[in-house]
Formats: C-alpha cells, sequence, structure tokens
C-alpha cells in the first residue's frame, strides 16, 4: 500500500510545476560558482580556493537559503495543495490510513528535494575543484557530511512545515516568516535564544569552522547533541502531521 | 438487507445546516439523490463515502460505520462532483495508480485499469494526459477510477455532467447494467430526467432534508392533494369532457387549439384511470392517445420543493 503511494506521489510530483520550480531553484548556486569561477583570475584575495570559499559557500546558500526554501516550497503544499486542487478526495476513498498518504507524500517530497540539492552540490562542487589541486581529499568526506545534513536538514523542514500546511490557512507565509524571521534574526539576540532555532542545530553538524567569519552564528552544542535534537523534533512534527489529517475534515 | 444506512444524520458547516436530522436506508440496485445545486447531495455522499463526520447522528455501510474506516473504502467507488485531476498524469496512469492503492500488484492493477478504460470507451485516449481531455473524457476516466477495483456499492455524484448524448446514454446504459449486477449505486443529480432513467427508486433532497422518497409512483401518491394532469386525444372531445365533469375529482378541463386533445387535472389519479376505459366504451369515445406529462419527475419535483 505504502510503496503504490509513494510511486503515485512520485510519479506525480517529478510532473509538478512545483518540483520545476525547485529544479530551478537547484540552479541557482551552479549559476553563482560559475560566476565565481569565472571572476577569480581578477580576485585578488584568493578567497576562492576551494577549502577556504566552497564549505562558507554552501553553509550560507545551501543550508541558510536552499534547503529551507524547498522545504517550505514542498512541505506547505503535502496536505494544502490536495485541499487546494479538490484531488484529496481520490485519495481519502482509498483503503488505506490518512497518515500513510501524508508520509508517503512527505517522504516522495524529500525524494525530489534531495535529489535537488544534492545534484546541485555536486555540480558546483565539480565547477569549485575545477583547476585545483586540493580538491579531493576535502571533497569526498565534505561533500558526504554536507549532504547528510542537508537531508535531515530538509526533512526537519518539511515535516514543520507538513504540519503547518495542515493546520493552518497561509501556511507559506508564515512559513516565510519562521525561514527568514524567528531562524535568522534570533541569531542576533545575546544569551541563548539561539537554541530555540532548528538551524542553530544543523550547522552544528555541518562540516565547517565554527571559528571564522561565521563564528558569530554558533553556539556550544555537541554533534550528539545536536543529532538528537534534530531527531526528536523530526519525529514530533511529522507524528502530528501525519496524525492529524486522521481527524480533520476536507470539504 | 439495506446496505446504507443513515439515523439521524446531520451536517453542520458552522452555523450552516448541509443535512438536517435525516434517517434512511438504501437497499441494492440504483438509488437516484435527487435535488437543486446545493440541496446537500454531494454532502450527503461524502459522508457516505467518509470524507466527512456526521455533527450528529450515524451513517453506515454493511451496518459498519464509514467515518475514520478505510478498510470499507475496499467496497466502495466514488465518482466525485468536481473535475479535478492529476492533470500531468495520463488517464491510463491516473487510474492504474489509484487501482494499486486498492493493494492490487502492479500487473493486475494495469489490467483493471486497461478494462475499466475500456467499459468506459477511453481506451483511445488512454496514453494522454489528462490535461489534454474533453469534459466528457475527464468524466469518463473519473468513472474508470470508481469501477476499476470493481466495488460492491457505487457512489456517483453527477456522473452526467458535460458528456454528450451518445455518452449519457452509454453512462445510462452501464449505471442500470452495474445496478442490475447486486450492486449498489447511488447516483446525484439535479438533471431529473438523468435520474428518472436510471432509476425508479430515488431520493428528492433540499435544504438537506429529505423530501420524499422511494418509487416515483409511491411519491406520486403521496402527494394526492397535488393534481395530476393528463392529455387524452379522442374522436369526441366535448362528450368526453361533459363526461368528466360529472366527478368531482376533476378539477379542470383545457382543450388545445384544434380540440382534439383534452388536458384534464384530476386529484384521484387511480380512480380517473379505472373510470376511463368504462366512460369511453359506454359512449363510444375512440382514444387515441393517453399522457401524463405530469407524472414525470419535474412536475413532482417541482411541486415538493415549493
Amino acid at each position: 500500500m505504502f510503496t503504490a503511494l509513494f510511486n503515485f506521489f512520485l510519479s506525480n510530483q517529478l510532473k509538478n510545476r512545483k518540483t520545476l520550480i525547485v529544479a530551478v531553484a537547484g540552479i541557482i548556486p551552479i549559476f553563482i560558482v560559475f560566476l565565481v569561477k569565472l571572476l577569480q583570475p581578477f580576485i585578488s584575495s584568493g578567497e576562492t580556493s576551494i577549502s577556504s570559499f566552497y564549505p562558507n559557500f554552501t553553509f550560507l546558500l545551501y543550508l541558510h537559503f536552499l534547503v529551507p526554501i524547498i522545504a517550505l516550497f514542498l512541505g506547505t503544499g503535502v496536505i494544502a495543495d490536495e485541499v487546494e486542487d479538490n484531488t484529496l478526495q481520490y485519495l481519502l476513498i482509498r483503503p488505506v490510513p490518512r497518515f500513510l498518504i501524508v508520509f508517503a507524500k512527505y517522504l516522495a517530497n524529500i525524494f525530489i528535494g534531495s535529489l535537488v540539492i544534492i545534484s546541485s552540490l555536486l555540480v558546483t562542487f565539480a565547477i569549485a575543484a575545477l583547476g585545483s589541486s586540493e580538491s579531493l581529499e576535502l571533497g569526498l568526506s565534505f561533500l558526504i557530511y554536507a549532504s547528510g545534513t542537508f537531508i535531515l536538514g530538509l526533512s526537519v523542514y518539511s515535516a514543520l512545515f507538513t504540519l503547518l500546511g495542515g493546520t493552518l490557512r497561509h501556511p507559506m507565509v508564515i512559513g516565510l516568516l519562521f525561514v527568514f524571521g524567528w531562524e535568522k534574526l534570533i541569531t542576533y539576540v545575546p544569551g541563548n535564544a539561539q537554541y530555540l532555532t532548528i538551524m542553530n542545530y544543523l550547522q552544528t553538524l555541518y562540516p565547517v569552522s565554527n571559528s571564522g567569519s561565521l563564528s558569530f552564528l554558533f553556539c556550544e552544542i555537541s554533534t550528539m547533541t545536536a543529532l538528537l535534537v534534530v531527531s526528536v523534533l523530526l519525529f514530533i512534527f511529522l507524528g502530528i502531521a501525519c496524525y492529524l489529517p486522521g481527524f480533520k475534515e476536507y470539504r | 438487507m439495506s446496505i446504507i444506512k443513515i439515523g439521524n444524520l446531520t451536517k453542520c458547516y458552522g452555523q450552516v445546516i448541509g443535512i438536517n436530522n435525516i434517517s434512511l436506508s438504501i437497499e441494492q440496485g440504483v438509488t437516484g439523490f435527487l435535488g437543486p445545486n446545493g440541496a446537500g447531495k454531494s454532502t450527503l455522499l461524502k459522508i457516505l463515502t467518509g470524507q466527512l463526520k456526521p455533527s450528529q447522528g450515524n451513517a453506515t455501510l454493511w451496518r459498519e460505520s464509514i467515518w475514520n474506516n478505510f478498510k470499507l473504502n475496499k467496497r466502495i467507488g466514488y465518482c466525485p462532483e468536481h473535475e479535478t485531476f492529476y492533470p500531468h498524469l495520463t488517464g491510463f496512469n491516473f487510474v492504474s495508480l489509484m487501482v494499486r492503492m486498492h493493494g492490487f500488484s502492479k500487473s493486475e492493477a494495469k489490467d483493471r485499469a486497461l478494462k475499466a478504460i475500456e467499459t468506459v470507451d477511453m481506451s483511445e485516449a488512454k496514453d494522454k494526459r489528462i490535461g489534454a481531455y474533453s469534459k466528457g473524457m475527464r468524466q469518463r476516466i473519473k468513472l474508470a477510477q470508481a469501477i476499476a477495483h470493481d466495488p460492491e456499492l457505487l457512489f456517483l455524484d453527477e456522473p452526467l455532467a458535460g458528456m454528450d448524448a451518445l455518452g449519457r446514454r452509454e453512462i445510462i446504459r452501464l449505471i442500470k447494467n452495474w445496478g442490475s449486477q447486486e450492486k449498489t449505486v447511488v447516483v446525484s443529480s439535479h438533471i431529473l430526467h438523468e435520474v428518472e432513467e436510471m432509476t425508479n427508486s430515488i431520493l428528492l433532497i433540499n435544504h438537506g432534508n429529505i423530501i420524499a422518497e422511494g418509487d416515483i409512483y409511491e411519491i406520486r401518491r403521496l402527494i394526492d392533494t397535488h393534481p395530476l394532469q393528463v392529455t387524452i386525444g379522442c374522436d369526441k372531445p366535448n362528450l368526453l369532457t361533459s363526461k368528466l365533469l360529472e366527478h368531482n375529482d376533476v378539477l379542470s378541463v383545457q382543450f388545445d387549439r384544434d380540440r382534439s386533445e383534452v388536458c384534464i387535472q384530476t386529484t384521484q389519479p387511480e380512480d380517473f384511470h379505472r373510470r376511463l376505459p368504462r366512460l369511453a366504451l359506454d359512449n363510444k369515445i375512440s382514444i387515441f392517445s393517453l399522457q401524463s406529462p405530469d407524472e414525470n419527475l419535474q412536475a413532482v419535483f417541482e411541486y415538493l420543493v415549493k
């Protein structure tokens, strides 16, 4: 039953306009890296060497921007799109529990989102590494950890936005406020407020130095704590998002 | 045995009452839900397919509550009213993916989808994107997804909407056929003659209330205060008129332009029909035609919803 649902959502999502927009979003970093590479001979500081430039670039552009945006875009539509398009009725009359419908679509979205982000990451890495001798050693371990963090980030943010999409009337607006309001502004609040953001835990897992120019973004958390917190949040958000439709009516 | 049972069912949308304390039972065969747009037909079908929860009362299929009982969905098929789809999928992909959700293997789902698509005469267009379908084709593919898993109980919400005359005739034939195959089919429509062609068993719904239910002729009897109109074509209309007016149940008589037909109104249709042959024989009146245009659903419906 789950396989049938997952296949259905995957088939449908792959041809969806939203997926196309997500794919276009994945091209943005490629374009930027290409531009940087093109302008490298004219930049005097040498900051564009792969070891110094690439981790910070991916940290800011992928983790802080692309991951939450793609999660917001896909997550809020898990239930809301079906309700809006009036297609949910085709699914609700099948002999499958409602939570499975949400879960299958959520996973199909994670699959698509991850595919876009990882593909984009690999292409940007290839462009950045072009003609650089130091690339391979940094590359393999970095790419594995970065990809893992992105998928985890995509999962936890998508779970939150799936929940918002299933409960709120304007989930996209609330989601945008959360991503670019709460998650960003709280970084500048003194004290321990950073512990209240998801990004705080995700960036702890990210393979980038926390002693450089981005050090103000970090607070002291162990990798294990960060992993545990993100996992618990993911479990809670996704659990509620899947549980709610069982009691909700969709007109 | 009643397949569908509804007891004191009420459905409210905030302050608005969608369904107002109705009770009914439906047996095997074709049953028509008839009523104007906004009468509550779709709400009732959505409750019966487990999409909406009753505010009060209960709705059961095979004596099991349908709300939050997804396993029952294996036995039911539903063709929604709204023309909403996954436009990027082809008709065949849409139907086969929907069938797979009923637990069929990929190959079986494919076979069932092909069979259902063939039943609704969409085989030629099965590989086109649904977004490129005409209104009638979309209607057919909606029907295909409803029947592909061979359900025992079918709910069809305005199944003939947007179809051409030939298509309508074909779908009406299919619906009647399903009804005769020991299946239960519930059809909703706001077009009276459509339902009339499918079944005699109807439920008239208006403002969330059932205003009449049963056989069309039984309903006619229920409203015996509403005069029945009968048009009689005969060779001696004046004589017939004078004889008919001797009875109190005949309220009015009207001649057509060439005075070859008499249109009468009677409050006792059964007595009238019993009396007429004897009256014609005794007075040597030749009756060429006898029509009761009033005895169709339109007349009953218009009268009841007034």
